[in-house]
């Protein structure tokens, strides 16, 4: 048995999801607002459908509808009109992995809102510059320390002898991961220099940075991962673009778009202010404070109730 | 941030009292051997219980008391104990057990013994979201099911005496079988929105190509192929010498099935309509991922969440629902075939 | 009632019956013998069409029956068969009723007639309300004989009604059926592998092998010197002329000679082979007959040839 303060839940989605009434693809009164099935898709989902409520745009809500997989098919299929999606998802939506483009945030935007606006008629709006992919986390100790910040700065320290990293068998392996950092950065952790977590929970590895636990310093982390900012952690930039990039922007049917032209001035200022911490600390306080992802969403926009 | 060890007490002194119910019941009298499994079991949950609760004394009231590997270990071989002692059981006794058993969680949870375990703060916490949960999930488990028999009955009363029938339902359903569910709900939402699309009026009658009603025809395409063999299955095997002396005496062939190898099947259809509903209520926990709600979105939600506690307040119902389900089934297929 | 005209049965390259020409006058019973696969049971479900003749016709009291309807002419004729083939998930009452059903009598005429047939068979009453699983062998074959006569057909079809009773239930069902046939003056196909049953029953027999009829007639005349001697070896065995003695009555060799007054005397209906039996017993050439007259054993060897 195990003891332990960390609280996750995201609430408010769920009632929704079942609440929810029935929309039509043809044209609508409403939009119907959507979101993946996870924490930062609850949060964006509820921050979405608060922007647009206060523009006036009447709304329906669809959040935690399922993985991306669902969610996109049912967007494409006209039965939700919007959700939060990650730009990096084009190099699969559109099957070409190896374009540079996704390796940079403004690149990655261009390319997946082309490529959408020509297959399927939807419009990326902007996006928040909050790189939601893998990263590697350092202890804030450690960090300031050795004045880490970037990824060329920890294949210093790797160089050094000083890190200890905690990561997923999924992450040490998959060569777009580990391997593609090491082979981007130039160093090589020693494989006794990892401890292996079992399935791809990134609170364990989080919690194993944080504490120390076995001599560990640095974790593979979602680069908007709640527990960063509450464990301490400071995320290394990925610099050099050894990683697709994932940053979330709303993803509307240029239809809808054209019939509700205010989503675009109600979204865009929305997720401009979501920066990597800000999205870290809003995160933080639904997986670990244990707070619903509408409240936060709702105290984030100045709507406290 | 303190993380505790393992606890030592909290799972020996159940494990204990285990070795000792096993090592003494093949010399016992079958209730009592029963009994004192699931003494074990209800020890166990209680001492966890009490356990967690006195740990968490002096800690902050966010704190929850998880449940380890040691604890899930224990309660399995426990129930497992149980459930090899009832074997040997009549049923009468096995009821009074199960009755005993749960009237004894019962009056813990209501004495508040649980309390501290995060499980059950997870619960209390969404208590009105897991009912609603709950009922949705066996209402879209019973409307699965009465597709999938909608689907399968007519296909099967039409390859009985058609081999290229069978032989190809048999293959379109196993092949269904084979298809993930987020690729089959994948498929089903762009063919769904389309067939909307042509008949918009669809919509009025509940239809949407996401929430319900994928997941009611996901679950009812996996369910059809157990279904289907079980009747056809079961209509083949109906007494050919009965069926001969019908046709000779001037039955009709659809009289012949209605009355004579559709009864004569009833025993095998039976079974595989008790798995078939066993597995709605598994399947359409896949609903959590279109939108469904039931309590897939519990778990699912918990899965992408990595949040064990949440998993689990959507899976242990789902589990609890399905033994409920065989239990009941059971219990009618019996009658079924007392009566007959 | 009933003619075969060049009848033939042809499944695929196997022939299963050839060219069967036969007549059964009404109220006749006639047994179809012959080795398994000789093609009797399939010429006995030439008549009511379970099996249609890919050569000839087969006449059903004047009508071919390819014109006639098949579930209609089915109901028309009564049909028993070794296997009984009784619905499981019926009562004996419901089983016999079966018929009656089809046809559409009311109720109380249904429950008169199984009242009727229940003492008809030797059933007692008490077994009209279990299932077939309770009953001994025998009984199911009795219920499958009153199921087939459940609607009282003038025809009866019976495929080796007999075959998996033990001996003795055996020569009681053979005692009802010859009950049977000479009350009600049903037209009786019955097909048998056992010659012993033939030669008892039926006043017609066909003989049949590999598909072809080898000699149909009177039972005796099968037996005579001059019939074929398939037909003799299948129904006489090893004693072909003793066996036909048992076919020929004491009463056709009634001769004028008077029997002294001790001389032992012989039944009026006894066959010829009682009369040997006699003559061996008693070392008496001249028996009494009942009735008047006289046989001698010089009498029944003259007639008997």
């Amino acid at each position: 048995m195990a003891v332990t303060r960390i609280r996750r839940r995201a609430l408010a989605a769920l009632p929704l999801a079942l609440a929810a009434g029935r929309a039509g693809a043809q044209a609508r009164d409403r939009v119907v607002v959507s979101s993946k099935i996870d924490t930062e898709g609850a949060l964006l989902g509820n921050m979405i459908l608060l922007a647009l409520e206060r523009a006036g745009v009447p709304t329906e809500a669809r959040l935690s509808l399922g993985p991306t997989r669902i969610v996109r098919a049912a967007l494409l299929a006209g039965e939700i009109d919007l959700y939060p999606e990650y730009t990096g998802n084009g190099a699969f939506f559109f099957n070409r992995p190896d374009d540079p483009a996704w390796r940079s945030g403004a690149s990655a935007h261009e390319l997946v809102a082309r490529l959408d606006r020509e297959a399927n008629r939807l419009v990326w709006l902007p996006r928040a510059e909050a790189n939601n992919t893998w990263a590697i986390a350092v202890r804030g100790d450690v960090a300031s320390r050795e004045r880490l910040a970037t990824m060329e700065d920890f294949a210093r320290a790797v160089a050094a002898g000083t890190i200890r990293l905690a990561a997923s068998a999924e992450f040490v392996e998959s060569a777009a991961a580990l391997p593609s950092f090491e082979r981007t950065y130039g160093f090589q952790i020693p494989r006794d220099r990892i401890t292996v977590v079992a399935g791809g929970d990134t609170a364990l590895t989080m919690r194993a940075a944080a504490q120390g636990i076995s001599g560990v310093n640095a974790a593979m982390v979602y680069g908007t991962d709640g527990g960063i900012a509450a464990l301490n952690l400071v995320v290394m930039r990925d610099t050099r673009g050894a990683q697709i990039v994932y940053e979330p922007a709303a993803v509307v049917r240029a239809a809808v778009l054209e019939r509700f032209p205010a989503i675009h001035e109600a979204l865009a200022p929305v997720f401009a202010g979501l920066t990597l911490e800000v999205l870290q600390r809003l995160n933080a306080r639904i997986a670990v404070e244990g707070r619903t992802a509408q409240a936060v969403a709702r105290e984030h926009l100045g709507m406290v109730r | 941030m303190p993380v505790s060890s393992p606890d030592s007490l909290g799972l020996v002194a159940p494990l204990a009292v285990l070795g000792l119910a096993a090592g003494l019941w093949p010399r016992l009298p079958p209730p009592l051997g029963a009994g004192l499994a699931l003494l074990a079991l209800l020890g166990l949950l209680g001492a966890t219980g009490l356990d967690a609760a006195q740990r968490l004394q002096g800690m902050p009231p966010a704190a929850r008391a998880g449940l380890g590997g040691g604890f899930w270990l224990g309660c399995l071989s426990a129930a497992g104990l149980v459930a090899a002692a009832c074997a040997g059981l009549r049923p009468a006794w096995r009821v009074g057990l199960a009755a005993l058993g749960s009237a004894a969680l019962l009056a813990m949870g209501w004495a508040g013994t649980f309390d501290a375990l995060s499980l059950v703060v997870e619960y209390r916490a969404r208590q009105e979201a897991v009912h609603q949960a709950l009922g949705r999930h066996l209402l879209l488990s019973a409307m699965a099911l009465l597709l999938a028999l909608l689907l399968a009955v007519p296909l099967a009363l039409a390859a009985l005496r058609r081999p290229w029938l069978a032989a190809a339902s048999g293959g379109v359903l196993s092949g269904v079988q084979v298809v993930p569910a987020i690729a089959l709900f994948a498929l089903l939402i762009p063919a769904l929105a389309a067939l909307l699309a042509l008949f918009p009026s669809l919509r009025a009658t509940g239809l949407g190509a996401i929430g319900p009603a994928p997941a009611v025809i996901a679950t009812a395409l996996y369910l059809a192929l157990p279904l289907f063999g079980a009747v056809l299955g079961g209509l083949r095997t109906a007494d050919p010498d009965a069926v001969a002396a019908a046709r000779a005496m001037g039955m009709a062939e659809g009289r012949i099935t209605r009355e004579v190898r559709l009864p004569l099947a009833l025993p095998v259809f039976a079974g595989g309509l008790r798995v078939a509903l066993v597995q709605a209520v598994g399947l359409v926990t896949l609903g959590g991922l279109v939108g469904a709600g039931g309590l897939g979105a519990i778990v699912f939600e918990g899965l992408s969440q990595f949040a064990t506690d949440l998993m689990l307040l959507g899976a242990l119902p789902v589990v609890a629902l399905a033994l409920l389900a065989d239990a009941l089934a059971r219990l009618a297929e019996r009658r079924l075939a007392a009566g007959t | 009632m009933i003619s075969f005209e060049a009848a033939g049965v042809r499944y695929g390259a196997f022939e299963a019956l050839r060219d069967v020409s036969l007549r059964v006058a009404p109220g006749e019973l006639c047994a179809l013998v012959g080795p398994s696969g000789s093609g009797k049971s399939t010429l006995l479900r030439l008549v009511n069409r379970l099996v249609a003749p890919s050569a000839g016709r087969v006449l059903v009291r004047g009508q071919d029956v390819a014109d006639l309807d098949a579930a209609r002419l089915r109901r028309s004729i009564g049909y028993a068969m070794q296997s009984v083939g009784l619905f499981p998930h019926r009562t004996v009452a419901e089983n016999i009723a079966t018929v009656p059903r089809l046809l559409g009598w009311d109720a109380a005429r249904i429950a008169d007639r199984v009242a009727a047939l229940l003492p008809l068979l030797q059933l007692d009453p008490a077994l009209a309300g279990r299932r077939p699983a309770e009953l001994s062998g025998g009984q199911a074959q009795r219920v499958g004989l009153a199921r087939a006569l459940a609607a009282d057909p003038d025809i009866l079809l019976m495929d080796e009604p007999f075959g998996a009773v033990d001996p003795i239930t055996r020569r009681e069902l053979r005692a009802v059926l010859r009950g049977i046939h000479r009350e009600m003056g049903k037209t009786i196909l019955l097909v048998t592998h056992d010659p012993e049953e033939a030669l008892e029953l039926a006043g017609q027999v066909a003989v049949l092998r590999d598909g072809a009829l080898v000699v149909e007639g009177p039972p005796a005349s099968l037996l005579a010197e001059d019939a074929p001697a398939f037909a003799r070896a299948l129904l006489g065995g090893v004693q072909p002329g003793l066996r036909r003695l048992a076919l020929l009555p004491a009463a056709a060799a009634r001769g004028d000679a008077p029997a002294s007054p001790d001389a032992p005397v012989l039944e009026q209906d006894a066959t010829m082979a009682d009369a040997l039996s006699r003559i061996a017993e008693t070392g008496r050439e001249v028996l009494a007959l009942a009735g008047g007259g006289s046989v001698a054993l010089q009498d029944i060897l003259l007639r008997a040839r």
